[in-house]
């Protein structure tokens, strides 16, 4: 984004946002961590800690990304120095790490969904479901880190002429591929992406938000219940901000020219959507258990024992 | 009496541990221990050679794997299961009357030695059934309980009930311990405290509580 020039209050602005996000964030992960060590039950204490690492993940990836300064397409699939392991490594951390992290806080959940539910009904037979959806969850990160491998090191391992000339008609790029490098790898690892996973990988995170929707309709623990709403709010305002930086900031058919206008309205979504997310999480997290306050009477009855 | 099978809780309760035949309820959120509790109950009335009889809307296999994060081990010697599945009895939550005949039956079945009962469901029963058909189903159990010579412990879910059934739930119980989770300052923590026992005096204290592979630690809890 920090390629258009925007109004310096405005950018301003979006940085104390940031900063206020990524302290919520962090507020939220020290909450939970807190409530995490005061309960004694494993299951429970997982849910606690998975929640401490989404909240402080993205607490810390959010600001990073900003920093990091290109628009969110360009800092994947473009080599951002010159160390290959470094870029894939920050590749792995920006685009995979949040999808597996999430899964790993979902599968934390759904046992607590089920033991909170009085009959006991294992939502969509997840003692069993889960070990597909992590057979297919870690062959998805394997194969995303190697197609965006053999893009950023040049050596095309599943590069496919034939469709990537197909993919090429259908975007309507044909032609300009070998002159442009960049649209040569972005195709390519759209291409090899649809190919070995890109997509599982987000329907393997679509079916385990729809199994804890089913948990959570079935547990009775209004605790639960409440802090798996919170966490929902999050989620679906945090895909509005990645929709907005996709969809707005990069206009159709150009992905290279974001204009100031898009940019300025992007912002703008930014700066109140990512604090409000972060403010979901933060009750998600004091969502968790029942938090009580001694009453000062009870705090004099007990001096005086 | 019956010893709780923790010397802290035996501690705080006089050194004499529960009640004779009493029923005690222990309230807490979920993930607090309230049922290791129950289960160091059961240890112990199991090295005393008590007949211990654990009632759960589990699988007998999930509660033994709960146990082992206490350094608790049921598999060689355990209590008498009355569970959803692996048990002596097979439990069914849809059975009201089925569930309070065959309690009914083993407690006189073994009557004739010193008897522990440990319950954990009492909060998807109510979820279940009006309050009103608990409560009565409880009464008949307790006095069942009662006349038998036994020692019911029974575990309640904070936040699956509105407060007045919670109210009204302890009235049935000669003794409360409530477990709960307190914020102080910046911190979390872990509160239990007496809320009423038979033959004990009324007890407002706080009192920090930890489990161990050895038991419970409890201390005077002391606001910052």
């Amino acid at each position: 984004m920090s390629s258009v020039d925007l109004p310096t209050l405005i950018e301003a602005f979006y940085v104390v946002g940031l900063v206020l996000a990524t302290g919520l964030g962090i507020y939220a992960a020290y909450w939970s961590l807190q409530i995490r060590r005061a309960l004694i039950v494993s299951r429970y204490r997982r849910q606690a800690l998975w929640g401490a690492l989404v909240s402080l993940y993205f607490a810390i990836e959010i600001p990073v990304s900003y920093l990091a300064g290109p628009v969110p397409s360009e800092s994947i699939y473009t080599p951002l120095t010159s160390n290959l392991w470094f870029d894939l490594f920050g590749y792995f951390v920006s685009s995979i790490f949040a999808v597996v992290v999430l899964f790993v806080w979902a599968d934390s959940a759904v046992p607590v969904a089920r033991r909170t539910d009085p009959l006991l009904r294992d939502p969509f037979r997840w003692k069993r479901t889960r070990l597909f959806l992590w057979a297919v969850m870690i062959w998805n990160v394997v194969a995303s880190v190697v197609a965006v491998f053999s893009v950023m090191s040049g050596t095309y391992i599943f590069y496919s002429p034939t469709i990537l000339e197909l993919f090429g008609h259908v975007s309507g790029s044909v032609g300009s591929l070998p002159e442009n490098p960049l649209a040569d790898s972005v195709n390519n690892l759209v291409v090899n992406g649809l190919h070995l996973g890109f997509v599982p990988k987000y329907l393997v995170l679509a079916v385990a938000g729809v199994v804890l929707v089913v948990g959570g309709l079935r547990s009775t623990d209004a605790n639960f219940r409440s802090s798996l709403r919170w966490f929902g709010k999050f989620v679906a305002v945090f895909l509005v901000v990645v929709s907005v930086d996709t969809l707005v900031v990069i206009p159709f058919g150009d992905p290279l020219a974001p204009t100031t206008f898009n940019v300025f309205w992007a912002f703008v979504l930014n700066l109140i959507l990512v604090p409000i997310s972060f403010y979901f999480v933060y009750r998600s997290a004091r969502s968790l258990v029942p938090l009580n306050r001694l009453a000062p009477i009870e705090t004099e009855l007990e001096l005086r024992h | 009496m019956p010893t709780t099978g923790l010397l802290s809780l035996d501690q705080l309760l006089g050194n004499d541990g529960y009640p004779d035949r009493s029923v005690i309820m222990v309230i807490g959120p979920s993930g607090i221990g309230k049922e290791a509790i129950g289960y160091w109950f059961t240890r112990s009335g199991l090295q005393q050679k008590d007949f211990c009889l654990h009632v759960t809307r589990l699988p007998t296999r999930e509660v033994l794997q709960d146990l082992k994060a206490f350094g608790l081990d049921f598999s060689e010697k355990g209590p008498f299961w009355f569970s959803s599945e692996g048990g002596e009895l097979r439990f069914d939550m849809s059975d009201l009357s089925g569930i309070s005949i065959n309690l009914k039956e083993i407690l006189k079945k073994n009557s004739d030695r010193k008897i522990r009962v440990v319950i954990d469901v009492i909060s998807s029963l109510l979820m279940l059934n009006p309050p009103e058909t608990i409560y009565k189903f409880l009464t008949q159990l307790f006095a069942a309980v009662k006349q038998y010579n036994a020692v019911l412990i029974a575990t309640l879910e904070e936040g699956m009930h509105p407060p007045n059934v919670i109210a009204a739930m302890q009235q049935l119980f000669d003794g409360v311990i409530e477990m709960k989770l307190y914020e102080e300052g910046l911190t979390v923590l872990s509160l239990l405290r007496i809320r009423k026992m038979r033959g004990v005096p009324p007890q407002p204290a706080y009192y920090r509580f930890s489990f161990s592979k050895s038991g419970m630690e409890v201390s005077p809890h002391v606001k910052r």
